[in-house]
């Protein structure tokens, strides 16, 4: 499930759609739940529905849905769950949320004799955040922090340099690494300012975040710059990897002066892996 | 299904199309589509649209479907959400 760039799509937006498998964002995110006004929502669960089963696909595609206690959670899920969509995105989760959700798909799925989607946690509150450690006991396979509900929850003042937000932020990260899965960085909502989506992501990053969302086309290639490789670091992964097929028969190997035991090798292995999927390495 | 009531749906922005439903209890399936790519993909849209009536089982409606350059992901969508509305 790993991506560098999450851009979310209006679910009501066919112009959008249309235009959306053109980019280069690694997932597509399907909005039915802040970006759709609630007298279009059976309109953006069906445009949604055909778009997934008709649009050519050339990046992963999720949609999140809209919250548990609203009256569309349901229907949004019963439309979906045979759909060739990747995975849902769960909003408003804590532990209790996250697992009553889970269990209306699970059911769904089975009901519907189709596979179960990967279910990812939207952590939009501070409960969100506090019970982290009960949510990755159950069946979510990424963490996804929201930071604006999540500021309006905590009674928090958002800035720029998103002090504010570094307890949530270490947190999503911790928990995402304990359980692994994958774990992806609030959006930077100020579209027009890409030095401070820049200072925003390579905070981000820092962090450990795996990718950021993004809200408007022109930061996916910005953040995908960022959260992908350069490369210089894809030569040394590669280089890793080809000394490592020389040294079959040992457990530790020195390259370019350092020692690469099997963490190294690993990590070099999972960067190769992942450049592949993104097109940074071509065979 | 039948048609009860008056119903819309879609926009007029580009890539999208705006639908109209009115209840017609005897005259049959009414179509009025009106596009710019009329002469080229006027009888695709159309297909488009009798499917899904198929498909919900609709034996009497008047229709009208304003194409702003829709594709036909979004033409099925915007007709489904227009007859579930007219309920």
């Amino acid at each position: 499930m790993n991506g560098r760039s999450y851009l979310f799509i209006p679910g009501n937006s066919a112009g959008m759609m249309v235009s959306s498998f053109v980019l280069d964002a690694d997932v597509l995110i399907y909005d039915l739940e802040d970006a759709v006004s609630l007298d279009q929502k059976d309109s953006a669960r069906h445009l949604v529905n055909e778009a997934v089963r008709f649009l050519p696909k050339r990046s992963q595609c999720w949609v999140r849905v809209n919250p548990l206690d609203s009256p569309y959670f349901m229907k949004d899920v019963d439309a979906l769950i045979d759909s060739p969509i990747d995975a849902f995105l769960l909003p408003k989760c804590d532990d209790v949320r996250f697992k009553d959700m889970y269990a209306y798909i699970e059911a769904t799925a089975k009901r519907k004799n189709v596979h179960i989607k990967p279910c990812v946690a939207l952590i939009e509150s501070a409960t969100g955040v506090f019970t982290l450690p009960k949510l990755i006991k159950l069946n979510v396979s990424g963490l996804f922090l929201g930071a604006e509900d999540l500021s309006a929850d905590m009674h928090m003042t958002r800035t720029k340099g998103s002090d504010e937000i570094m307890l949530a932020r270490q947190q999503v990260v911790l928990h995402a690494r304990v359980k692994g899965i994958v774990c992806i960085d609030t959006p930077f909502v100020d579209v027009d300012d890409m030095d401070g989506l820049q200072y925003d992501a390579i905070k981000a990053k820092q962090f450990g975040f795996d990718g950021k969302a993004c809200i408007h086309p022109k930061q996916v290639s910005q953040i995908n710059q960022l959260f992908g490789y350069s490369d210089e670091q894809l030569q040394w992964a590669q280089g890793v990897l080809d000394m490592a097929k020389k040294h079959a028969d040992v457990a530790v190997f020195n390259y370019q002066g350092s020692m690469v035991d099997r963490p190294i090798l690993l990590r070099a292995q999972h960067m190769v892996d992942l450049a592949r999927k993104w097109g940074l390495i071509h065979e | 299904m039948i048609v009860s009531k008056p119903a819309v749906a879609g926009t007029l922005e580009s890539n999208d199309c705006y639908v109209t439903v009115l209840p017609n209890h005897s005259s049959g399936i009414q179509l009025v589509i009106r596009s710019i790519v009329m002469q080229k993909y006027g009888h695709l849209i159309e297909k488009t649209i009798r499917e899904v009536l198929e498909e919900y089982q609709i034996e009497h409606v008047s229709l009208t479907l304003e194409d702003k350059g829709a594709l036909d992901f979004t033409i099925k969508a915007r007709v489904k959400t227009a007859l579930e509305r007219s309920v």
